[in-house]
């Protein structure tokens, strides 16, 4: 089950990336333009934080079963800043939370605003924070902090 | 029923009510399972699946408290201490929850 899930959690962050640029996207183009904020902007801002939800879902289930972060808690005082038992048993799941929030309040704070200006604005800076965030907490294979493969 | 599936707010109930189910589990009996039988093994499995529950939890309610414009002082916080009190998801259904237009 555990590597099924790692496959997943693997394949879904893609599609969150996806979702995540093209929301962004529809943002910038829509606040350019000052076009009105259609249903299918909507949608998009929905299913990307739903998408995210997802993932979410699978990276604790993930989280609770992991060797690597049973090791870092086992270990906590020996284990060092670099290693990959603190990426993945700190900063991972700090950093991927905090980006959920993001996307979590900018969805919602979107939704709620009334002009079309304020929803592409709103959606466009917490989105960005959100993606940047989760950028950095990839585990890339040219990450400084741990390298897993783009696939697998 | 169905209805409930449509609204965010309909979500998020259904969420908290799964998610107390299954702190009920976990703390009535997975936990005594555990310590007082020595067998883990209703700990391991409804352990993340609590967890997964109670993320996702917190995250609606966060979303749905945006959405609607809650007061933190009046109604967030007390949404969020719920999800840690077994049976507080419950009666926080049916004190606020149920009563929230769509």
């Amino acid at each position: 089950m555990y590597s099924t899930l790692i496959y997943w959690h693997s394949i879904l962050r893609w599609i969150v990336l996806i979702a995540l640029v093209f929301a962004i996207g529809l943002s910038v183009i829509g606040y350019l333009k000052k076009a009105e904020f259609s249903k299918f902007d909507n949608a998009i801002r929905h299913w990307t934080a739903t998408i995210s939800h997802v993932q979410l879902m699978l990276g604790i289930l993930l989280f609770t079963q992991s060797p690597i972060v049973k090791y870092t808690f086992k270990n906590f005082k020996q284990i060092s800043f670099h290693s990959e038992a603190f990426f993945f048993g700190i900063i991972h799941i700090l950093f991927m939370l905090s980006a959920i929030v993001c996307i979590t309040i900018g969805s919602a704070k979107a939704k709620r605003k009334a002009l079309s200006k304020d929803q592409y604005n709103t959606m466009l800076i917490w989105f960005s924070i959100a993606l940047l965030i989760i950028l950095i907490a990839i585990p890339w294979p040219f990450s400084p902090f741990a390298q897993r493969p783009y696939f697998r | 029923m169905i209805n409930l599936f449509k609204t965010k707010t309909g979500r998020l109930r259904i969420i908290g009510f799964l998610e107390g189910i299954s702190l009920l589990i976990l703390v009535f009996i997975a936990v005594p399972m555990k310590y007082a039988l020595g067998n883990p093994m209703g700990s391991t499995i409804i352990g993340p699946i609590h967890g997964a529950l109670f993320l996702l939890f917190v995250f609606n309610t966060l979303s749905v408290g945006v959405e609607q414009n809650w007061q933190f002082r009046t109604t967030t916080w007390k949404v969020l201490l719920a999800c840690i009190i077994p049976f507080g998801t419950f009666y926080i259904d049916r004190k606020i929850l149920s009563k929230i237009e769509g």
